[in-house]
């Protein structure tokens, strides 16, 4: 199972520390979200695509991305422009579609995908390992990034064991669709699942009380920050500058 | 599940990340290096636990689990949750670093009260399992649509449509994440009963 698609690269964004990354990001993320005005958005939005262009990321498997994050728009573009009073443009009965509704509805999809492609292509661009690491330098609590690693470590055992699962299913040629026997052959799978997590979970633990582990790993590498970093932390602060300015 | 990015005011992300982090933090300050150990692992199988897709006619829905994680980690459900949602805001931008807090929110909130609510029944020998069980999945989905429509409200009374709307869309979800619990818990509790103490 391979899920960080995006992280193997080698482009510009690829190659930057990740805590600068952080650093960046979250502001900009933080600005996106809060912003009211289209010129605003489309400044946003316009800085996501240049950022995803120079990370090298545009792929059918972005568009799906999109596709996924634009579902819950979907709910909004369904009700706003009838909800937002205003302007009426278009009848339908005796519904009306507002201006304002549509307009509102079309901010908030340039916001969401705004943030989404910085995202991929700020964040998206370091491994998970290498955002945990940089997690723990910028200050955040120990023991919750801790966790956060074993998590991230054992998705890959659970996701193997998963797919082991499903290949038995589909073996003994189970074919789900829309009845109670389906539902209870997903109840019983999940339950295997949580009670072979469960056990793992105890026999890591004795591997790793056996090992003198006391809640914590030391950090034995470090990040060194160079030029490029710091010509990169500078223009995504103008750009978030420019944009909370517009 | 979650609210997309750029949709909430601030009042209510400011408010959504107070309580995530009141939340975990209660969680941290009793986590043994066990616990550390479990919660994390749960949390994996939790994540990995929403790939499960149960087709409902032409579409389908994938597994939440929420209440069933309330049972298995209970006041660790902040954490276990807050970290899945947290890659998930990472590597599918399903919700997003904004929303992160209210989404954690409305996942674990119901998680918590399920575990408060459901697992001393469970503990009981003489309650039957399957009907706690589900009510303990239906009622953390029931109760996770219901915050979620309701943050949707606090951004203005046009959204109200659209969180009735998302509500009602999450009636199925609810009846098969209570069912799948039900039989979920009812095999834990055959198989290996320690787990749920």
């Amino acid at each position: 199972m391979n899920l960080e698609s995006f992280s193997q690269g080698d482009s510009l964004l690829h190659h930057i520390d990740p805590r600068m990354k952080i650093v960046a990001y979250l502001p900009l993320a933080g600005l996106t979200a809060l912003i009211d005005s289209f010129s605003q958005a489309f400044s946003g939005l316009a800085a996501a695509i240049i950022l995803a262009g120079i990370a090298k990321i545009f792929s059918r498997l972005l568009l799906q991305r999109l596709i996924v994050v634009n579902v819950f728009m979907m709910f909004l573009w369904l009700t706003l422009p009838f909800s937002v009073s205003g302007e009426p443009i278009l009848h339908a009965g005796s519904l009306s579609m507002s201006r304002e509704g549509i307009a509102l509805s079309a901010l908030l999809t340039i916001k969401t995908n705004a943030i989404a492609l910085f995202t991929v292509s700020l964040p998206g661009t370091s491994t998970v390992i290498s955002l945990s690491h940089a997690m723990l330098h910028l200050g955040f609590p120990r023991k919750l990034v801790t966790i956060f690693y074993f998590f991230y470590r054992y998705i890959g055992v659970v996701g193997r064991e998963f797919s082991s699962m499903q290949r038995m299913l589909r073996s003994r040629a189970f074919q789900p669709s829309t009845n109670r026997y389906t539902v209870s052959v997903y109840g019983y799978f999940t339950g295997i699942l949580f009670i072979r997590s469960l056990e793992r979970a105890e026999r890591i633990y004795h591997a790793l009380v056996m090992r003198n582990f006391t809640g914590e790993f030391p950090l034995l590498t470090h990040f060194r920050t160079n030029g490029n970093d710091i010509a990169f932390l500078c223009v995504m602060t103008a750009v978030t500058l420019t944009i909370a300015l517009l | 599940m979650h609210i997309s990015e750029g949709v909430l005011p601030p009042a209510t992300l400011v408010t959504g990340y107070a309580a995530s982090a009141l939340g975990i933090g209660i969680g941290l300050s009793k986590l043994t290096d066990r616990q550390l150990v479990r919660t994390a692992m749960l949390s994996s199988a939790f994540f990995i636990a929403s790939f499960i897709h149960i087709p409902i006619g032409p579409s389908n829905l994938h597994l939440v689990l929420n209440g069933f994680i309330g049972l298995l980690t209970g006041w660790n459900c902040f954490i276990a949750i807050g970290i899945a949602l947290l890659l998930q805001a990472l590597l599918f931008q399903f919700g997003g670093v904004t929303t992160l807090g209210v989404n954690i929110l409305i996942m674990a909130l119901p998680a918590l009260f399920s575990h408060l609510i459901f697992s001393p029944l469970l503990a009981r020998n003489n309650v039957p399992i399957f009907p706690v069980g589900f009510l303990a999945g239906f009622s953390s989905v029931f109760f996770s649509a219901l915050l979620l429509s309701l943050s949707l409200a606090t951004a203005g009374n046009a959204f109200l449509p659209a969180a009735k709307l998302i509500f009602f869309s999450n009636v199925p979800l609810m009846l098969i994440d209570g069912l799948v619990t039900a039989i979920a818990i009812q095999f834990i509790r055959n198989i290996k009963p320690e787990l749920l103490t």
